[in-house]
C-alpha cells in the first residue's frame, strides 16, 4: 500500500514512514496541506494520514480539498491530532488522538481500507 | 477537555516505583546517568528481567566493546537473572559494529527495525555516550535522540539510555530531550559508602523529590525512598476521647488516666538500667493480653534474651509470640540504612495490624543515617505514618549519666516529635540506687505529674502508690526501712 503522511512534526512523520516501510508499505512525506495537495496531483496514493494543525494549509482544508477533488474523492483519510478536533463532523475514515502507537495506527488503516491494506 | 492518559510501566525494581509514582511513562526516553560503578547497567538489566518475568519483552543494545558473554556473566550473579528468558523475552544486540563500521545512522536504523520486529516494552542503549561521540554534529545527535523518543511513543515502550559520566552537565542534549532523568551517585561519607539516587526530571509525572539511598546486592537494586519524602503528611491528632492503652501496672495506668491515647507516640528517656525496656515489655504484654497485637523492635538485645527477660518479670512473652499476638524483632547494630529500618517496620506493622509498638533504643538511629540533620524530620514522618496506621508507639532513649535529675536526650530536636514523655532515673540514696519515674508531658490529656519510686521484681514493675517515698528519697529525709 502506498501512503501519504502529512505532518509538520518531521520526526514523527519520518519514524512512521520508516515503520510502514519495515512492514512492506511505501510512504511519502509532506509537511503541510499545500505540499500534500501537490503530491496528490503528481502521484497515486492508497491512503492519507494527516495531522490537523499545520502551517500554510491545515488538515481540515486538506480533507476538504481531497473530498472536493474529482479524482480523489474516495481516498481513505486518517486524521491524527494532539488537540481537540470535532472529528465526527469531518468526512474522514479514521481518527487518532496523539500520542498514538503504531499498532493503533495499523488498526485504523485496516478499518479504513476494509482490511485491504496489501503490502506493496 | 479530556485528559490524555499515558500508560505507566512499573520497573518492578524494589522501591524505585515508589520514587517514580508507579513507574516510567510509556512512550518516553529516559536517561540513567551515573559514574562508573554506580550500577546503571545492573539497574537497567534488572528492569529488563523483571519486565520479562511478567511477560513483557526487552531489547538491550550494547555499544561498548564488552562482549555479550561478559555482560551476561556479570548479570548472571544476580537472582533476577534467568537465562531461559534470553532470546524469546530478552534480546541482546551489539550496536558497536553499526557505530564503528557503518555510521550512527545505521545504528538508528538497526534500533528502529529491531524494535519494530520484536515489539519490546523496554529498550536499553548501553551507553549513549558512544552514540553521541559517533555523531559529527550536535544537531545530528539531537535528531537521534528525538527519533528514539518518537520511536518509544509509536511503539508504546520506554527507551532507557545509560550515560556514564561522573560530572553531569545539566545542559547536555540528552537531558534536554529526555522525558526523564535518573541520577545515580556513589561516594563515601566518613568511613561508610553511600549510594544515592534521585530523579532530576520526569515529564508528565510527579515523583518523590530528593535523594534516596539504594543498595546493590545479589538480589539486585533496592531503593529505599527517603522516609521524610514518603510520609510527609501530618498524621491525625488523637482526641481526648481516643481509647487509652495502659501498661497493666495499676498505679502507672492511674497516673496516665488509663494509659496513653491510642495513636500517640511516647518517649521514655533514662539512663541504662532504669527500666525503660522493662516498661516497654509491660506495655506489649498488656496489649497482647487485651488482644492488641504488638511489635518489639530492638537493637541491643536478641529475641531469646528479651523472652528471657520477660520470664524474669513474670511476663509470658513467648506465649504471646506463639499465638501471634506479639512479634519480636532484633535489628543488630551494623551499617544499617535508616530508611531500610523504617520500611521494614512499616511492613511489619501493616502485615500484623499492629496496635502497639515498642522501639527499644531510638538512640541507635543516630548511628544509621548518612545525614544527622535528617533525624527530627525522619521521626516526624515515621510518627505520622504510625499514627495514620493506628499504632500507639512507645520508644526508649538511653540518656547519658547513671544518675541525675536532668533529661539530656541523645538526639537534638526529637522530643517534639513525641506526644508523651516519661523520665526514668536512678537516684543514689543511702548507698543504694533507687528508681524514680515521672511523666513529663502528655500532649493530649490529663495526667498525674508527681514523681514515683518504682521497683523491678519477679512480678515486673511495681510503682509506689503515692509520691511520698520519692519525695523522701529526693529530700534525703527517708527513714530506714
Amino acid at each position: 500500500m502506498r501512503m501519504l503522511i502529512v505532518d509538520d512534526e518531521v520526526a514523527i512523520a519520518a519514524a512512521l514512514k520508516e515503520l510502514l516501510e519495515l512492514d512492506g508499505h511505501e510512504a511519502a512525506l509532506a509537511q503541510n496541506g499545500r505540499e500534500a495537495s501537490v503530491l496528490l496531483e503528481q502521484q497515486t496514493f492508497d491512503l492519507v494520514i494527516t495531522d490537523y494543525i499545520m502551517p500554510e494549509m491545515n488538515g481540515g482544508d486538506l480533507i476538504a480539498h481531497i473530498r472536493q477533488h474529482a479524482g480523489l474523492g474516495d481516498l481513505p483519510i486518517i486524521l491524527v491530532s494532539a488537540g481537540h478536533v470535532k472529528h465526527n463532523e469531518l468526512p474522514i475514515d479514521g481518527f487518532l488522538r496523539k500520542p498514538f502507537s503504531f499498532d493503533d495506527l495499523m488498526e485504523k488503516i485496516e478499518q479504513a481500507t476494509g482490511g485491504n491494506e496489501g503490502k506493496t | 477537555m479530556a485528559r490524555i492518559v499515558i500508560n505507566r510501566i512499573p520497573t518492578r525494581v524494589h522501591g524505585l516505583d515508589t520514587v517514580l509514582n508507579g513507574g516510567l511513562l510509556s512512550g518516553g526516553l529516559y536517561l540513567f546517568i551515573g559514574g562508573p560503578g554506580t550500577g546503571k547497567t545492573v539497574l537497567a538489566s534488572e528492569i529488563c528481567y523483571r519486565l520479562a518475568e511478567s511477560g513483557e519483552r526487552a531489547l538491550f543494545f550494547t555499544t561498548l566493546a564488552e562482549s555479550h558473554g561478559r555482560l551476561l556473566s556479570h548479570t548472571s550473579g544476580f537472582s533476577f537473572f534467568d537465562d531461559s528468558l534470553i532470546q524469546d523475552s530478552i534480546r541482546y544486540l551489539s550496536a558497536s559494529a553499526a557505530l564503528t563500521e557503518d555510521s550512527p545512522e545505521a545504528l538508528r536504523a538497526l534500533i528502529m527495525s529491531a524494535v519494530h520486529e520484536f515489539k519490546p516494552r523496554v529498550v536499553v542503549i548501553d551507553n549513549l555516550e558512544a552514540v553521541s561521540e559517533a555523531y559529527e554534529s550536535r544537531n545530528a545527535y539531537k535528531q537521534f535522540l528525538h527519533s528514539m523518543s518518537t520511536l518509544a511513543g509509536l511503539q508504546d515502550c520506554i527507551v532507557i539510555g545509560l550515560v556514564s559520566t561522573s560530572e553531569t552537565d545539566a545542559n547536555s542534549l540528552g537531558q534536554i530531550h529526555a522525558d526523564g532523568v535518573l541520577k545515580l551517585t556513589t561516594g563515601n561519607r566518613q568511613l561508610r559508602s553511600a549510594r544515592e539516587l534521585y530523579v532530576s526530571k520526569f515529564r508528565g509525572s510527579g515523583f518523590l523529590e530528593g535523594r534516596h539511598l539504594y543498595t546493590i546486592t545479589g538480589e539486585g537494586v533496592h531503593v529505599y525512598p527517603r522516609t521524610e519524602a514518603l510520609y510527609p503528611r501530618p498524621g491525625h491528632v488523637p482526641g481526648e476521647d481516643a481509647a487509652r492503652l495502659g501498661f497493666g501496672i495499676e498505679t502507672l495506668d492511674r497516673m496516665l488516666k488509663g494509659g496513653f491515647q491510642a495513636g500517640t507516640t511516647t518517649l521514655a528517656a533514662g539512663a541504662t538500667g532504669t527500666g525503660k525496656t522493662v516498661l516497654g515489655l509491660h506495655f506489649l504484654a498488656e496489649g497482647a493480653r487485651r488482644g492488641e497485637p504488638g511489635i518489639y523492635l530492638g537493637f541491643n538485645e536478641t529475641v531469646p534474651r528479651i523472652i528471657g527477660k520477660g520470664k524474669h518479670l513474670g511476663l509470658p512473652l513467648d506465649e504471646h509470640v506463639a499465638r501471634g499476638a506479639l512479634y519480636l524483632h532484633w535489628e543488630p547494630l551494623k551499617e544499617n540504612l535508616i530508611d531500610a529500618i523504617s520500611e521494614r517496620l512499616i511492613e511489619l506493622v501493616e502485615q500484623s495490624e499492629t496496635k502497639r509498638l515498642v522501639i527499644d533504643g531510638v538512640d541507635a538511629f543516630r548511628h544509621f543515617p548518612h545525614y544527622a540533620e535528617r533525624l527530627p524530620l525522619f521521626f516526624a514522618a515515621l510518627s505520622n505514618e504510625l499514627r495514620a496506621l493506628g499504632v500507639t508507639t512507645y520508644a526508649t532513649d538511653e540518656v547519658a549519666g547513671l544518675t541525675g535529675t536532668e533529661v539530656q536526650l541523645t538526639m537534638r530536636g526529637i522530643s517534639g516529635q513525641f506526644d508523651n514523655l516519661l523520665f526514668l532515673r536512678h537516684v543514689e540514696y543511702q548507698a543504694e540506687l533507687k528508681r524514680l519515674l515521672s511523666i513529663i508531658k502528655m500532649r493530649e490529656g490529663d495526667y498525674d505529674p508527681s514523681l514515683r519510686e518504682f521497683q523491678i521484681s519477679g512480678h515486673g514493675i511495681e510503682l509506689a502508690p503515692t509520691f511520698e517515698s520519692a519525695r523522701r528519697i529526693l529530700t534525703g529525709m527517708a527513714e530506714e526501712r
